[in-house]
């Protein structure tokens, strides 16, 4: 329990100071997102109206401390402030319009890549020193080479050339939103390449990471001693030797699941796809600094509470974690 | 990257960043089920690369989704840069009074509001004065002191003399009073916009916003595109979807527009790119050397235009006019004594300009300036904008024929912007754009009042141009309702640009419309150039949808 309290006491500051370089990072920054506006306008923009569009983006010069204070004040409200770019809809209800994209497809992608990366890596541990040991390196080829270039690689051939798959977008917009099937059918047709991509990219490490636990593990003298008693193969290799070589990915895997909100930057910048990453390459490019808060913001939260669960499960999992305490 | 500033047109200030609008499918169209069945009329629109779309309809708003400005809610007096006279719409006359300090406007009758109430005078001045209870709602900056509806007419009251805003009062879009008096108008989205515009919103989501046509429109008759789509398109996608001829109009640039587009249907993929800002070469003529004029005439003399638009722009744009008219919007304002007048590459001519005006060529050829500075300047400008990169080096090779070194320094946009404001770029490129006409052109790159004195910020006028006969001209403009004596003013300034070239125009900039005639025509084109083009242009994109009719199949 202590060893519990003390975790969130530490993962409590962390997310205060997360909190306030979210604040000082935008601000330090230069750049001025009033000027990009105008330049973007052509010149097109009586220069009088500056003033209205500072005073309707919030930009002000009142102390640093005055301002930090009103964004904590606001941030308890859960108010994370109004887009430039979207203005002015608020940053949140444009992070609500993508969370679902990208929890979708980098959601279902990671736990697909953790599942099928883990039993490929159980299964060639234990078919070690066979043919299937030349599985690894190919594996490993594809995390290796550069996302992107893969990712266009596979636009070239299923999207361009063959034309099996659409090239961007999340969904046709022919159909009409909702639950029917052509709606959802286009959405899942939108994925196929895009999700293909990240679990190519990504599950070689949870292979990697799998096979090397078990052939630590299947040395482990109870793994000798189930195999001399005759035990059916499966039950060694899933009850007695993976059960005990999964733990640290298990914890991995958890810390997958909280970077899932940060989206994929590249895969859905190369897909167009409207997800959270998108949106903050988008605010970057615009120098929407509220938008650019609030998502590193939510990025940064899930991330420690993502942290703070791993190591709760750990106490779970792990009897020495709670003895230590 | 192609630079975004292409997608952004001059659209009233309103529209930019915006993001596309979607109609519904049940608004005023039918299909009969039966034999001879009329199958509604869809007009799909890329006006500018989004992602995806947010709920904002608000008019107010500088990132208000397109069409929401011309479709929805609609002008007073429609002024478009190609018309050389505003075209009464909500309102049916514009009247001065007050030496130019009082507009009076008469409304028209029997003109309703999309939920069915009628339109009038006191919706009109309650929007004019919510820009004055909310400032930050004024992004065109309108001097608007109150004003006050009285029977079926607005008075609005000025805080200056107001001629020179006439164009932008009359394109001010109104809001109806019974929904927005309770709103706050700098913060509410809009989500289900009410206008008097031939078009409401239907269906919106954020991959698509369509537009149904209004059963209630005052001028239905003109009206007869049935819906308007605007699926998202990114930079990424938006040139195949274009050869795939599912846009019937876009605005956005295409590299090689013929083989791209135009080839994949040649009867029916037609484009037309008329002018809409200029390019000028812009040097703080505050500061030595480039106060010189004739260090100005020469570079304008040794700058090869044609290839600049033949290679760093493909060809799409017209070089710039002397007088820095944006034609052929602006042709009707031209002084007779330019009518012909083109700028010339003259490489010995600017040499021998030089020899005389002291500028000696120094033994790495090299010239030095009378007071012993050599010749050598950074050409500041964004790195991301491709086609000004390609621009700067042109120019450096060309230069060096008359002894000028010209460095192309690429930065990130936001020092460029920080620099020209700072006046301590040497020599770059800007955009002043057409505005509402050639008043609204001059002003931005030399009225004084947007300039600044060296070591504080200027507004917009970067070269720093202040010289008292062209105030005197932009006065004379703006304190006048007289259009001949605004004409005689304007001409004033074009012989200014002519003669003393505050900045140096390169080239216009081109107004990205791109159309098929496959399904609607009546578009307008060089022949008949009633409007600029681009499906992000207000108020233009209202006059060419009242001009569109589908082809019958």
């Amino acid at each position: 329990m202590k060893y519990f309290l003390r975790k969130l006491g530490l993962y409590a500051f962390i997310a205060w100071a997360a909190i306030t370089l979210n604040f000082l990072i935008p601000r330090l920054m230069p750049g001025d997102p009033v000027g990009l506006l105008v330049n973007k306008l052509h010149g097109n923009i009586d220069p009088n109206a500056i003033a209205a569009l500072k005073k309707a983006f919030g930009i002000t010069n009142a102390p640093m401390i005055n301002q930090y204070w009103d964004y904590l004040v606001n941030l308890s409200h859960g108010d994370l402030g109004v887009s430039l770019t979207y203005y002015p809809v608020p940053v949140s209800d444009v992070i609500t319009s993508a969370l679902p994209w990208t929890l979708g497809l980098v959601g279902i992608t990671t736990i697909i890549s953790f599942f099928v990366g883990t039993a490929l890596g159980i299964w060639l541990s234990w078919r070690r020193g066979t043919w299937t040991d030349s599985i690894v390196p190919a594996m490993t080829f594809f995390s290796a080479v550069p996302y992107f270039w893969l990712a266009l690689v596979l636009v070239l051939i299923f999207g361009v050339t063959l034309g099996w798959v659409p090239l961007s977008g999340a969904y046709d917009t022919g159909t009409t939103p909702g639950v029917n099937a052509p709606f959802i059918g286009s959405i899942l047709q939108h994925a196929v390449l895009p999700a293909v991509t990240i679990v190519l990219a990504s599950f070689a490490g949870w292979i990697l990471g799998m096979r090397n636990m078990m052939m630590t593990t299947l040395g482990e003298d109870y793994v000798s001693m189930a195999e001399a008693k005759g035990l059916r193969t499966r039950t060694v290799m899933v009850r007695y030797a993976a059960r005990n070589a999964i733990l640290p990915s298990v914890t991995s895997f958890a810390l997958a699941l909280g970077s899932v909100v940060g989206g994929s930057i590249l895969t859905e910048v190369i897909f167009n796809y409207p997800g959270v990453g998108y949106t903050l390459f988008l605010a970057v490019q615009s120098q929407d600094f509220p938008l650019m808060q609030g998502l590193f913001l939510i990025i940064s939260l899930t991330v420690i509470v993502a942290n703070l669960l791993a190591d709760i499960i750990y106490i779970f999992l792990d009897p020495r974690t709670r003895s230590e305490g | 990257m192609r630079p975004v500033k292409r997608f952004f047109g001059i659209a009233a200030a309103v529209t930019i960043s915006a993001m596309a609008l979607a109609g519904c499918s049940d608004g005023g169209t039918t299909v009969n089920g039966g034999s001879g069945g009329t199958v509604p009329s869809v007009l799909s629109i890329m006006a500018n690369t989004v992602p995806s779309y947010q709920r904002n309809f608000n008019p107010f708003s500088p990132s208000v989704n397109l069409g929401t400005v011309g479709f929805v809610y609609e002008p007073l007096i429609l002024n478009s840069p190609a018309q050389a006279q505003g075209i009464p719409w909500l309102a049916t006359a514009l009247a001065w009074s007050n030496g130019g300090r009082t507009a009076t406007f008469t409304i028209r009758d029997g003109v309703k509001w999309s939920d069915g109430k009628p339109f009038t005078a006191e919706d009109v001045a309650f929007s004019f004065n919510l820009l004055v209870t909310s400032p930050a709602t004024n992004i065109t900056a309108l001097p608007i002191s109150n004003a006050t509806a009285s029977g079926n007419t607005v008075t609005v009251n000025l805080s200056q003399v107001g001629y020179a805003y006439e164009q932008a009062l009359g394109n001010f879009t109104p809001v109806p009073k019974h929904l927005w008096a309770s709103q706050d108008a700098t913060k509410w989205t809009n989500p289900t916009p009410i206008g008097t515009g031939p078009y409401t919103l239907g269906a919106f989501s954020t991959q698509l916003v369509t537009y149904a046509k209004s059963k209630s429109y005052w001028q239905a008759d003109k009206i007869k595109v049935d819906k308007i789509e605007y699926p998202v398109a990114t930079p990424e996608t938006f040139v195949s979807n274009l050869g795939a001829g599912k846009y019937d109009w876009a605005g956005g640039f295409v590299p090689n527009i013929d083989k791209l587009f135009v080839n994949k249907d040649p009867k029916h993929n037609k484009y037309w790119f008329p002018g809409d800002s200029l390019t000028n070469l812009v040097m703080n003529v505050q500061k030595a050397p480039f106060n010189d004029v004739n260090l100005r005439k020469a570079i304008s003399l040794a700058v090869d235009r044609n290839e600049l638009a033949k290679v760093a722009e493909l060809g799409y744009v017209p070089i710039a006019n002397p007088t820095g008219l944006v034609l052929p919007a602006m042709q009707s304002y031209m002084d007779p004594q330019y009518a012909n007048a083109k700028f010339t590459y003259n490489v010995s001519e600017a040499n021998s300009i030089l020899d005389s005006a002291g500028y000696t060529k120094g033994p790495d050829g090299i010239r030095v300036s009378p007071d012993g500075k050599k010749l050598s300047f950074d050409i500041t400008i964004p790195s991301g904008y491709t086609d000004w990169v390609t621009m700067a080096k042109l120019l450096q090779t060309q230069l060096q024929k008359v002894g000028i070194q010209a460095n192309p320094q690429g930065v990130s946009s936001t020092s460029w912007s920080n620099e020209l404001h700072a006046g301590t770029f040497q020599m770059s490129f800007y955009y002043p754009g057409i505005g509402t006409g050639p008043y609204d052109l001059y002003r931005s790159f030399m009225s004084k009042e947007l300039s600044a004195p060296a070591g504080q910020s200027a507004t917009l006028n970067y070269g720093r141009w202040e010289d008292p006969q062209t105030e005197k001209y932009l006065a004379a403009y703006g304190n006048t309702g007289d259009k001949a004596a605004q004409k005689a003013a304007i001409q004033g300034l074009e012989g200014i640009v002519v003669n003393q070239l505050p900045s140096i125009p390169l080239l216009q900039g081109a107004n990205w419309d791109e159309y098929r005639t496959a399904n609607f025509t009546g578009w307008p084109d060089a022949q008949n150039p009633y409007a600029l083009g681009a499906p992000y242009q207000f108020p233009d994109n209202l006059l060419v949808i009242t001009h569109l009719t589908p082809v019958k199949k």
